[in-house]
């Protein structure tokens, strides 16, 4: 218990940098609360007179008092659901902002062998899902448990005022009730996992086997996969019968029990039993049951919060983890300078954790304006070196130096600024081919991208498209050939106007028809440029003044 | 094809509803107690409370006590046999229309496969088919009950009294309405919230995917810029939709307050005059609550119907889809020597134009045959009529004297073997993979084929050996790799005729060469017939032809082709780079 609500306190302070001019909404939230928390008492007092007063004593007149009171109370809740909503957003949105664009920045700077450890996935789950969980430490978590405690407190004293016999006998069955739910729910999760596990294996499989109906038919497996398909469904089968009844336990017999039975039975039950024996009052028997109700949702919000809050600490933890991350800073940056040579001296690099290097002892030279080829059987570390030269991985020993300063002093940004990259697969953007040229260059003006697609062989293909250079791209360019993705790519290239352009397998997917038009365009690359091109394909390398074979 | 509608769909069902009628109709009547529970229990709950208030008789309220306890454990018992029945048709029903699908599945034809999506055959498997077992529950069996429910239930209100009734038919109509319209509402804005959502989640995973490539391109101001926008976007869509929902919610609130007022003061009214309780009081409350619900529920199950009638016509298209039991041969083929003839074949795909125009071939028996040509010209789909996926609309192919057409699917693939481009592993070990190819196969066989296929090297240093487990769970294979498990499995499969369809991205010449060496040992001594992309492939064979617009434009021996023919230097070579353009 005191360990939840310390680490509710962890958040909180972690969180609090970024809630600066915000933080009274926390407070106004409580206020809220509190207030709703006592107009759940005031209601039934009226329904009290309703029952007395007007039904029993047949006091019609007091009727008004009675709609009047449960319509203010309606009232006031209804400004104070307004009230909530404003401060809860204006809280949660300004700090969920914040942080959210503090983990970005660190995403954007961090150092780039650590994108190879890390999923897509797993950075969208940071970025997104783990910060949705500052939500709850702005309600649910905090200022709600809170006042859930509050009114469990409340409401249990002023059920042992209204009667005390009562109020000792519903305080002994609810624990019971929780007790059951939670014995079931674990044994049910059991199962459950099990299951999830089966649904899984036979997805998959069924998936294999649809897509490779063509294989099915001609090895003629029909019936084994009949047999496969048997199995898994007799599994199914066996999970569902055993679940069923833990299923019907949990969500129809215990609440039926709860509810019905416990709930409202058994206090009728009792309070007649003490209304005939003449110590009690209908009326009040019926507030002691809405107040009994009160009490135990109350409970329910502390306990299902308690168990919220163990589900949700790996995101948690992980959103603390984020935050606590410093960013990358390099050492001394020194000024690039004109040149764009490029030299290895001695370089030697191997992934860590690992004893083969994958180069060893390479020195070479780029000239501005050469044109050299990299190639090399698969495997022998042609786009490590051009993952070293990018400063995106670090030699275990060795020197590289850009324009004739050492890679390690040097700031990234800048020396990726004057380098441009074709891979085999490049990256397009589900956008416009404007957008996606934008990208290279965000302020350019229309001559410019015209100019550079012309530059790449490119600007016919997009001028005979009916919306020209709005022409939305599927989802990675599916609606584009290899050959006009790769295109596209070199003329943002051209746009962000690099000195160096590396080609790394650019056209090893191609056919030969469109690696010829790309080989034009990179023909009439500029010869100040120095261009770089890696492949394994001879053909590829013909425009190469010397080649390097690793 | 028959659209199905409501009694359409039922008369579907039928069919497997007849197997199980018993249990349907003990499932049904559990149902219909478990509704009149739901009458019976307020009106006792309405006795026990004026018998507490007015009467103050202990006896008679003890009594009351007992029958309420003996009905809910009653009812209790009576979940668990209805959920019994319910398992019990899952298990028998639903697995009836599960299975039919599937053995359809096994049996449809290639040319319905190839246009089929996936994932929509998945789902009519998995999801579909339960579909069925709810539209029997919510669709039949609650559309009956809540309506015999309704009826009873404002037939009791109108005999407590009239009043209260006439109150009931305006305000039952009113909830109803105003519930569904604005929760509707809440619906659609949670809707617009998703959407939105989901469009920056697509853009977040393009940028992470790319992540890299935005730092080389200097683009990061640019995508953080974006992504700042995108959520001021979000933020002001989530507000919206929240300051929405809650007005939603307080109208909900508020109309079901004065409702419930309204009750009270008639209620009231109709204690001064004496013909009212505060026990009939509870029971109409607890009714007026029933009744919205049960109008809620009744009117989305009619609704939903619909939906479901939509799922279940899937079904009911699928299975009657076309299948191979329509292929007209029923005689066994015999290979002996392997030679192949195409004759006058013309073919086309339903939807789309020629693909093969009198396209004439004569594989000599025991020959390595290279059919070569620009994609899309239909040199793979020959290799499927090979298999007997598709069958010409014109002209035969005739298989050592004998017509293709006139033998059966399962003799001709037991003779025909295909290794195709995206070779299919299953998920499971290499033996399992392999058996597939020849069940019962022994463990030596087993590794003489993986030897033949020049992956043994590879597999007998896993530490699992063949056991080792491959596919989406297992280790992952180089695409070399893969394809010489698929030859080796070919190997034990032991066919007359082999076809193999070249992969068409690029291979580093390392791996090709491996590869080449495990054609050469599984090829020997039988009709192989090479889908090429590589000239490396090619001039392996002993024969090649080009194929260009559905027809064979040249045959002859590849080494000769090499020096004479103008459209295999086109076909391979580099095309001569121009310096204008």
């Amino acid at each position: 218990m005191r360990e939840k609500i310390r680490y509710r306190l962890k958040v909180l302070r972690s969180l609090k940098p970024f809630a600066l001019g915000v933080k009274r909404f926390l407070l106004l939230n409580l206020v809220i609360g509190i207030f709703t928390m006592a107009l759940g008492f005031i209601q039934p007092l009226f329904y009290k007179l309703f029952i007395d007063r007007v039904i029993l004593k047949r006091e019609f007149s007091l009727m008004t008092i009675v709609a009047l009171g449960y319509l203010s109370v309606f009232a006031v809740n209804l400004g104070l659901s307004y009230l909530k909503n404003y401060s809860t957003n204006r809280l949660v949105n300004r700090v969920t902002f914040r942080v959210k664009i503090k983990i970005l920045r660190s995403f954007f700077t961090r150092d780039f062998p650590s994108y190879d450890r890390q999923s897509v996935g797993d950075m969208k789950m940071r970025l997104d899902d783990d910060t949705a969980c500052i939500a709850s430490y702005a309600g649910s978590q905090t200022v709600d448990y809170v006042i859930a405690y509050m009114t469990l407190i409340i409401s249990a004293v002023l059920l042992y005022f209204i009667e005390w016999r009562l109020a000792l006998f519903s305080c002994v069955v609810i624990p019971l009730t929780f007790w059951l739910d939670h014995v079931i729910a674990k044994r049910e999760a059991v199962v459950l996992n099990k299951q999830r596990e089966n649904d899984q294996k036979m997805s998959s499989w069924l998936h294999a086997s649809v897509q490779g109906w063509r294989e099915i038919k001609a090895l003629n497996l029909q019936k084994h996969e009949e047999r496969q398909f048997a199995r898994y469904i007799r599994k199914y089968a066996i999970f569902f019968g055993t679940w069923i009844n833990y299923w019907v336990v949990r969500v129809l017999v215990i609440p039926k029990i709860k509810e019905e039975f416990l709930m409202q039975f058994s206090l009728y039950f009792f309070g007649g039993l003490l209304i005939i024996g003449g110590h009690f009052e209908i009326g009040s028997l019926l507030v002691f049951m809405q107040y009994y109700g009160i009490l135990s949702n109350a409970l329910r919000i502390l306990s299902g919060t308690d168990a919220d809050l163990l589900t949700a600490t790996p995101q948690s933890d992980r959103m603390m983890e984020e935050l606590s991350r410093g960013f990358v800073k390099r050492r001394g940056m020194q000024a690039l300078g004109t040149s764009n040579r490029i030299e290895f001296l001695d370089v030697t690099f191997a992934y860590p954790d690992t004893e083969k290097n994958i180069i060893e002892n390479l020195s070479f030279y780029i000239d501005d304006g050469e044109r050299v080829g990299f190639t090399g059987k698969s495997g022998a570390g042609k786009t490590t070196v051009l993952n070293l030269m990018m400063g995106m991985l670090h030699p275990s020993s060795g020197t590289i130096l850009f324009s004739e300063v050492n890679l390690a002093e040097l700031s990234l940004n800048a020396i990726h600024r004057r380098v441009g990259f074709v891979m085999q697969e490049n990256t397009l953007f589900n956008a416009s081919i404007r957008e996606n040229l934008l990208y290279g260059k965000a302020e350019a003006k229309d001559e410019e991208l015209v100019s550079a697609c012309r530059k790449a062989y490119i600007y016919d293909f997009i001028k005979s498209l009916p919306d020209g250079f709005d022409t939305v791209i599927g989802e990675r360019g599916i609606k584009l050939s290899g050959g006009q993705k790769q295109r596209i790519v070199l003329a943002r290239l051209f746009l962000r106007d690099v000195k160096v352009f590396i080609f790394d397998e650019a056209t090893s997917a191609l056919d030969q028809y469109s690696e010829s038009i790309i080989q034009d365009a990179i023909r009439s690359i500029g010869q100040d440029k120095t261009i770089i091109v890696v492949a394994h394909r001879e053909s590829s390398l013909a425009l190469c003044d010397r080649v390097i074979a690793l | 094809m028959k659209k199905l509608n409501y009694f359409g769909t039922i008369r579907f069902l039928s069919k497997y509803i007849g197997y199980y009628k018993k249990n349907f109709i003990m499932f049904y009547f559990g149902w219909f107690f478990d509704m009149l529970l739901g009458i019976v229990m307020p009106i006792l709950f309405g006795i026990m409370i004026d018998e507490i208030v007015y009467h103050r008789n202990l006896d008679s309220f003890l009594r009351i006590s007992l029958v309420f306890v003996i009905m809910s454990v009653f009812s209790c018992l009576l979940y668990f046999l209805i959920y019994a029945q319910h398992q019990h048709l899952m298990n028998m029903y639903v697995y009836n229309i599960q299975r039919d699908i599937f053995l359809h599945l096994q049996k449809t034809n290639a040319e319905f496969m190839s246009d089929a999506k996936t994932g929509d055959i998945i789902t009519i498997v998995q999801h579909y088919a339960r579909e069925c077992m709810h539209f029997v529950i919510r669709n039949i069996i609650h559309i009956t009950n809540g309506c015999i429910n309704l009826l009873l239930l404002t037939l009791y209100i109108f005999l407590i009294s009239p009043w209260i009734g006439m109150l009931m038919l305006v305000a039952v109509p009113i909830s109803v309405i105003i519930n569904a319209r604005f929760g509707k509402k809440i619906r659609g804005y949670s809707d617009e919230q998703r959407e939105y959502y989901s469009g920056y989640v697509g853009y977040i995973y393009e940028v992470f995917t790319a992540i890299r490539d935005i730092r080389l391109l200097g683009a990061t101001r640019k995508v953080n810029r974006d992504i700042v926008g995108r959520h001021k976007k979000m933020f002001a869509v989530n507000i919206k939709a929240g300051v929405s929902t809650i007005t939603a919610e307080n109208i909900i609130t508020g109309t079901n307050l004065v409702i419930q007022l309204a009750i009270f003061t008639l209620a009231a009214w109709l204690v001064n005059r004496g013909s009212m309780t505060i026990g009939l009081l509870t029971v109409v409350m607890t009714y007026f609550i029933a009744l919205t619900n049960q109008v809620k529920r009744t009117s989305g199950s009619y609704l939903d119907a619909q939906n479901r009638v939509g799922y279940i016509q899937r079904i009911y298209e699928f299975i009657q889809s076309p299948t191979e039991d329509d292929w007209p041969g029923k005689n066994t083929l015999n290979v002996h020597g392997g030679e192949i003839i195409a004759e006058n074949i013309n073919f086309a795909y339903q939807k789309g134009g020629d693909i093969l125009r009198d396209f004439h071939l004569h594989i000599r028996p025991g020959e390595h045959f290279a059919l070569c040509g620009k994609s899309g010209c239909g040199k793979t789909t020959f290799g499927y009529m090979l298999l007997g996926f598709y069958s010409a609309q014109k002209g035969s192919i005739i298989i050592d004297g004998q017509n293709l057409s006139d033998c059966s699917l399962k003799s001709i693939r037991q003779n025909i073997g295909m290794i195709s481009q995206d070779v299919l592993l299953f998920d499971g070990s290499i033996r399992e993979n392999l058996l597939l190819g020849k069940p019962g196969a022994s463990d030596d066989e087993i590794i003489a084929a993986l030897h033949e296929a020049g992956i043994w090297e590879y597999v007998s240093c896993l530490p699992d050996g063949i056991d080792s487990v491959i596919g989406s769970k297992g280790i992952g294979l180089s695409g070399g790799q893969r394809q010489r498990i698929a030859i080796a499995r070919i190997y034990l499969k032991n066919p007359s005729i082999i076809i193999f369809d070249e992969a068409t991205s690029s291979l580093d010449s390392e791996t090709e060469r491996q590869i080449h060496g495990a054609w050469e040992a599984v090829l020997s001594g039988r009709t192989s017939i090479i889908i090429a992309h590589r000239q490396s492939s090619v001039m392996l064979c002993d024969r090649a032809a080009i194929i260009e617009d559905g027809r064979i434009i040249e045959t002859g021996a590849p080494a000769e082709m090499e020096r004479t023919s103008a459209a295999f230097k086109e076909l391979f070579a580099l095309r001569e780079v121009s310096t204008d353009a």
